[in-house]
């Protein structure tokens, strides 16, 4: 098989070689530069003899890999097809594609190149791509096109994506910046900052380790989700043409992911309470197929913005699972329930970590006086922030917890420091479970929920505590939308 | 009715409640017994090791730690007794066109609803001690997770997977 001048039969661009070259160079130099120093120092030509004899292999490897790789686009399916060491003959159809996504990093740029993803729909392999292909741009921009009108019916080219197609949502990198610092769940910011007083407290106390942990923390929790937020929305642009909403952004690698509408689960605002502080919230949808090796996350669709304006969005671009809403809040009652699980859980945390700490002292207390005021300042913490943090969450949640239901799809807002108000499309979902506890029997009361697929395989979401008979209104929905009609497979393939 | 409210529990002389739900047999409570009772009997030798053997690595933890470990397995213990008979109580299920329901659980209550339209694959499975009592298990697997039926007779779990197989070959038939 070969190549050919039809636009059918195509080969991965020969760069792959070198994205697989440089793959192995960055372990290879980990392993002799870090782990292996000193025994690399002593034997230096062996060392580059089992360096060259390992890069030589990967070439060899790589180009066996790459000369035998084709990917076949036929009228109804995409096939892969390899004969390597293991035969590979993979067909993607059209119609189970969730997305076509675009992708350039460095490698890419250097040789003028595009990768291209296809993802299915379907919970198997979720969490990367079914096929890539690395393309010259052009080639990969008119295969694009192609694919673009025969599975998503756009009629619009790439170039007049870029051009003519007015983004949703004016973002600016201000905006996108503000989403990394605020965007975050409030457990790591809050994990964030006792590092940040750990890393302090152990530099004044001159333990190097206890610093370097600390750091390592600091920066694994904290920095490094920043820069990746940065770098991954950076000239953040969406854009829905008729059914096909198409998402772009990055700063050093760039990507342009499409995915039809009716492979949208469920759309939620999330609000993270630093957000919620300056009256801002975020967009994310649940599009089963959209994740790859470098984005496990559900596509965001529109960042840090006001409450108001994300809210205007959602119902610009996806009018179909929005509904009015007049919800139920959760019942006064609730709070009781809520009460005594606290209870039982600042009994257990605040015991054990108080536990801890007062063995911690025998070792601590009396090193230095920083270590003493550090040891003395958590246990402050475990006995009173830790409760108040605990029983505001249920505070929190009492106020914000609500649960309404639309023609079309169902809401759940839930959370307690970090709110979620999530639109679920009843056809997506796959069973569901109302349940009550020894707490809440008493009461009346329950929780519902509900199985989908997800961008990672599957995922569960949990209502607030409501009456089980309210509860009961989506299971009972969600059959007889299947036994009335009113759910049509073919709407979703 | 109970307290006001209808005892989803309680069967009548045919073995159905009053929404239609099955209960299990009564071998699933020697099944869950049999089951439970080896759990103990690891517990109970895995905290004599510890109690036996535990004391130098322990050191002045020992004792707060075999208290702990009593309690733990008083825990086990005082479970596995009291687990068969709330949950062969509790146990419901029934299966109709559209859905398949279980209700179930012992501190923790659960309805479950699983649309029939959504199987993707069914199947049976029977372990060793469900073997032994001539019970099984059938797994429905959605896309959105598994849920289970448990500790039913063979035949009736051979019945309802095959069941619940020809209906979802019959959709997709339609489908094509």
């Amino acid at each position: 098989m070969q190549p050919d001048e039809s636009g059918r039969v195509f080969r991965n661009h020969p760069s792959v070689i070198v994205s697989y070259l440089l793959s192995a160079a960055i372990v290879m130099v980990v392993l002799v530069f870090l782990s292996l120093r000193e025994y690399a120092w002593d034997n230096k030509f062996e060392t580059i003899a089992i360096v060259a004899l390992v890069m030589l292999a990967t070439l060899g490897w790589a180009y066996f890999f790459w000369k035998r790789t084709f990917y076949i686009f036929e009228d109804n399916e995409i096939h892969v097809t390899r004969d390597a060491v293991f035969k590979v003959d993979k067909h993607i159809q059209y119609t189970r594609l969730a997305s076509v996504g675009v992708k350039r990093d460095l490698v890419n740029r250097l040789f003028g190149t595009s990768t291209l993803t296809f993802n299915v729909n379907s919970s198997m392999n979720s969490t990367a791509a079914e096929a890539t292909l690395v393309l010259k741009k052009d080639v990969a921009d008119r295969l694009r096109d192609r694919l673009n009108s025969m599975i998503f019916e756009k009629e619009v080219t790439v170039e007049q994506e870029l051009t003519e197609c007015q983004t949703l949502v004016h973002v600016s990198n201000t905006d996108i910046v503000m989403h990394a610092i605020l965007g975050q769940p409030t457990w790591q910011a809050l994990f964030g900052l006792l590092m940040l007083f750990y890393a302090v407290v152990m530099l004044f106390a001159d333990s190097s380790g206890g610093f370097i942990t600390a750091v390592i923390l600091l920066v694994v929790s904290e920095v490094l989700p920043f820069i990746s937020v940065i770098l991954k929305y950076y000239n953040y642009r969406i854009y829905r043409v008729r059914d096909t909403v198409t998402v772009e952004s990055g700063l050093i690698t760039t990507q342009r992911r499409s995915f039809k509408v009716n492979k949208i689960n469920s759309v939620r605002i999330r609000e993270p309470l630093l957000a919620r502080l300056f009256h801002k919230a975020m967009l994310e949808a649940e599009v089963v197929g959209m994740a790859d090796q470098d984005n496990n996350n559900a596509p965001v669709l529109c960042p840090l913005k006001g409450r108001k304006d994300v809210e205007e969005v959602l119902g610009r671009l996806l009018p179909e699972l929005v509904f009015e809403s007049s919800p139920e809040r959760q019942p006064r009652r609730a709070l009781i329930p809520m009460l005594i699980t606290d209870t039982i859980a600042t009994a257990i945390i605040v015991g054990t970590c108080l536990a801890l700490f007062f063995t911690a002292e025998t070792y601590l207390v009396g090193e230095s006086d920083v270590l003493t005021f550090a040891v003395r300042a958590t246990e402050v913490f475990a006995a009173v922030a830790l409760p108040l943090l605990i029983y505001g969450r249920s505070g929190m949640a009492q106020r914000h917890r609500t649960f309404d239901t639309g023609e079309n799809s169902f809401m759940f807002v839930y959370g307690g420091y970090d709110i979620c108000t999530e639109y679920i499309n009843y056809d997506k979902v796959q069973f569901t479970q109302v349940t009550s506890g020894p707490l809440q029997r008493p009461f009346g009361l329950a929780k519902c929920t509900v199985n989908m697929m997800s961008s990672v395989g599957f995922r569960e979401i949990t209502s607030g505590l409501f009456e089980p008979e309210d509860l009961e209104r989506v299971p009972d929905e969600v059959n007889a939308r299947i036994a009335d009609g009113r759910y049509d497979y073919r709407r979703y393939l | 009715m109970k307290d006001g409210r209808v005892d989803r529990f309680k069967v009548d002389e045919n073995g159905l409640t009053v929404d239609g739900y099955r209960c299990l047999e009564p071998e699933s409570k020697r099944s869950m017994y049999l089951g439970n009772a080896i759990t103990m009997v690891i517990s109970a030798a895995i905290v004599l090791l510890i109690v036996m053997y535990g004391g130098s690595w322990l050191g002045d933890y020992y004792d707060i730690a075999c208290i702990g470990l009593y309690v733990l397995l008083a825990v086990i213990v005082v479970y596995g007794l009291v687990e068969p008979q709330i949950t062969y109580m509790r146990y419901r299920y029934r299966m109709d066109d559209d859905k398949i329901e279980v209700r179930r659980g012992i501190v923790y209550i659960t309805h479950e609803m699983v649309p029939i339209e959504r199987v993707h694959q069914v199947d049976v499975s029977e372990g060793p001690i469900n073997r032994m009592y001539g019970l099984a298990n059938v797994n429905i697997t959605t896309a959105g997770g598994v849920v289970t039926i448990e500790y039913l007779k063979s035949d009736v779990a051979e019945a309802i997977a095959s069941k619940l197989n020809e209906k979802v070959i019959k959709l997709l038939k339609e489908r094509d």
